[in-house]
């Protein structure tokens, strides 16, 4: 149980190509954070890096205060989950999550109590004797946790760990993943693609794409206010009005003038949850003419797509009748429901 | 998918079998013949043929060297092949692809230029020893099947295995010995057996490269054939057939021959 900072770190496979580029982050003691990106942004690399699995161009990655760059990777003692498994397959449950107490040379009758009880905590004792290629997928990356969890490393890593699961049972994964971090007490970095998975069990968020860091928040804020068009498009924001220009809180879209939550100077788009924009009968301020240019059943709501002078807008509606295509509407977007994004 | 009863299928197997096997069975029967010459079918019963391969020094002798020279080609192969290998399929090797080629190119060319091409080049040129002449040259013909083999089991090995053994704390070299090692035994199993019976089998670069006090197996059948036509040389071959079957046999007693249907 440790705390993490990565400090400025930088990493070039070719020395052209940046993958990452003055990369911060802290983790503290006990908090679980994920890195959220979309494939290729550099999301996996930085954990490798801090694993110490690769060697990184510049930069620090310091433990408790120390700088463990230089540190192999055999010497961290940091526990690792890998996407595909990585279980040894010629030992058995057992064994495996043995591995690492046996690499410390911890005394026999200790490792036996020790796996014993992470076999129980994760559910795994009737397995104990079983060799991986007899297990699901889901066994497979229980005894993967275990191995990592039994070694208290001074650092988890997750590296999209449950990916290759089943959805129904991605779930359950994730919150056994969160209760043993929180059980144990563990500083965890967790790496992944699925942003629904990473807000379910994160204490705090980094929203990565191309090599940098575009938010570093707490779920709760990045859901309600992400500061970038990136973040927005990423978590699922779907409207964006380009912006042309801004001046406290007031925002040029086309000639328009749109008041949003807050004053974001260099701002370039604004945008909205189709569930926050309101069907109004009369123009007004912050509202948008337009016609209804389909509509489709979403079960809850109906989801139309309205043709406006600022360019489509998605608008979803609860309990109307359906409108028909082609039907005249004026959109209301509320000050406080409309955010100032930038680039 | 082709029916077990499918007629073309049957008989095909049936005529591939008697071809191969019906050969064998001659060459047993021949062994037991009371003639001078190897004769078919046989008259009168008798195990003279297999006292004499035993009075033939340059069967004992060829068999000792043969013997020596297939599980030294076998190991070295094995030795300078697996690290080899590994080097190829784990880390960012510029030219990999021709480093391959390169490995396997031995396969590409005919053994007897190989013979003597090292007869040439080593022996008369360089005048290095016959006998570590002879050892590179079954050297060469056991490295394919290694990089082959090996390079196969690799690349089907998850590599994030070996990480983890790192991340766990074994040094590169510990994770090498216990985990990567386990994890390709099949292929090295099956590896040193191809490499020892085509080393133990081998004429062309062998017949380049023996001399008077340098005589491996099959070069010394070859020249006894040539000499006499006696069933000795029938006794022999199943004395080898008997050999070549205790080795599967203890392969499998040993490793289990699972180890080789993996591959």
């Amino acid at each position: 149980m440790a705390e993490l900072e990565i400090r400025d770190l930088e990493m070039s496979y070719d020395k052209h190509h940046q993958i990452l580029k003055d990369l911060n982050l802290q983790i503290k003691d006990g908090e679980l954070v994920s890195i959220l990106g979309p494939s290729g942004c550099g999301k996996t690399t930085t954990l490798r890096i801090i694993a110490g699995l690769l060697p990184q161009t510049g930069g620090q990655v310091l433990v408790d205060g120390t700088d463990v760059s230089k540190l192999p990777v055999h010497k961290r003692q940091f526990g690792m989950v890998f996407q595909s498994y990585a279980l040894f397959p010629h030992l058995t449950v057992f064994d495996n999550v043995a591995f690492g107490l046996k690499q410390r040379k911890v005394a026999k009758a200790e490792i036996q109590k020790q796996v014993s009880e992470i076999l129980t905590i994760t559910g795994l004792d009737a397995l104990a004797k079983r060799f991986p290629a007899e297990l699901s997928g889901g066994q497979q990356q229980r005894v993967s946790l275990a191995r990592a969890l039994v070694v208290n490393p001074r650092l988890l890593l997750l590296d999209e760990p449950l990916s290759n699961l089943d959805a129904k049972l991605r779930v359950s994964m994730r919150e056994e993943i969160r209760r043993l971090q929180q059980r144990l007490q563990m500083t965890a970095m967790f790496v992944t693609h699925d942003q629904e998975e990473c807000f379910a069990i994160s204490d705090r968020v980094a929203v990565m794409n191309q090599g940098k860091i575009e938010q570093f928040d707490t779920p709760q804020n990045i859901y309600r206010a992400p500061k970038t068009v990136f973040v927005a498009r990423f978590i699922g924001y779907e409207n964006f009005l380009p912006v042309t220009s801004a001046q406290q809180g007031q925002y040029q879209v086309q000639g328009d003038t749109f008041q949003a939550a807050a004053a974001v100077p260099d701002a370039t788009a604004l945008t909205i949850r189709p569930d926050r924009i309101q069907l109004v009968t009369e123009p007004g301020a912050n509202t948008v003419g337009g016609q209804v240019k389909s509509s489709t059943y979403l079960g809850n709501a109906y989801r139309y797509v309205v043709q406006t002078a600022l360019g489509e807008l998605k608008v979803d509606q609860v309990g109307f009748d359906r409108l028909a295509d082609q039907t005249s509407v004026q959109l209301h977007l509320p000050q406080e429901a409309l955010l100032a994004l930038q680039a | 998918m082709l029916k077990a009863n499918n007629k073309v299928l049957v008989t095909i197997s049936a005529i591939v079998l008697f071809f191969l096997i019906a050969p064998l069975i001659m060459v047993i029967i021949t062994a037991f013949g009371t003639d001078a010459t190897i004769a078919f079918p046989i008259h009168g019963f008798t195990l003279h043929w297999f006292a004499n391969v035993f009075a033939q020094p340059d069967f004992v002798a060829g068999f000792k060297m043969s013997l020596i020279i297939a599980l030294a080609a076998s190991l070295l192969a094995l030795v300078i092949g697996v690290p080899l290998v590994y080097a190829l399929t784990r880390y960012n090797v510029h030219h990999q692809a021709w480093f391959q080629t390169l490995f396997l190119s031995p396969t590409f060319i005919p053994e007897i230029v190989i013979g003597f091409a090292l007869y040439q080049g080593l022996v008369i040129t360089v005048q290095l020893p016959l006998l570590l002449t002879l050892l590179i040259g079954h050297f060469l013909l056991c490295l394919p099947y290694v990089v082959r083999l090996v390079t196969a089991s690799m690349v089907l090995m998850d590599e994030h295995i070996e990480e983890a053994a790192w991340v766990y704390g074994s040094s590169r070299l510990k994770a090498f010995l216990t985990v990567t090692i386990p994890n390709i035994r099949a292929s090295l199993v099956a590896a040193f057996m191809l490499c020892f019976i085509n080393s133990f089998n081998n004429i062309p670069i062998s017949l380049f490269l023996n001399g008077p006090d340098l005589s491996m197996l099959p070069t010394a059948i070859l020249n006894y054939l040539q000499n006499n036509y006696d069933p000795t040389v029938s006794a022999i071959s199943v004395l080898l057939m008997l050999f070549t079957a205790a080795m599967m046999l203890l392969v499998e007693k040993g490793l289990g021959l699972k180890a080789l249907n993996e591959m």
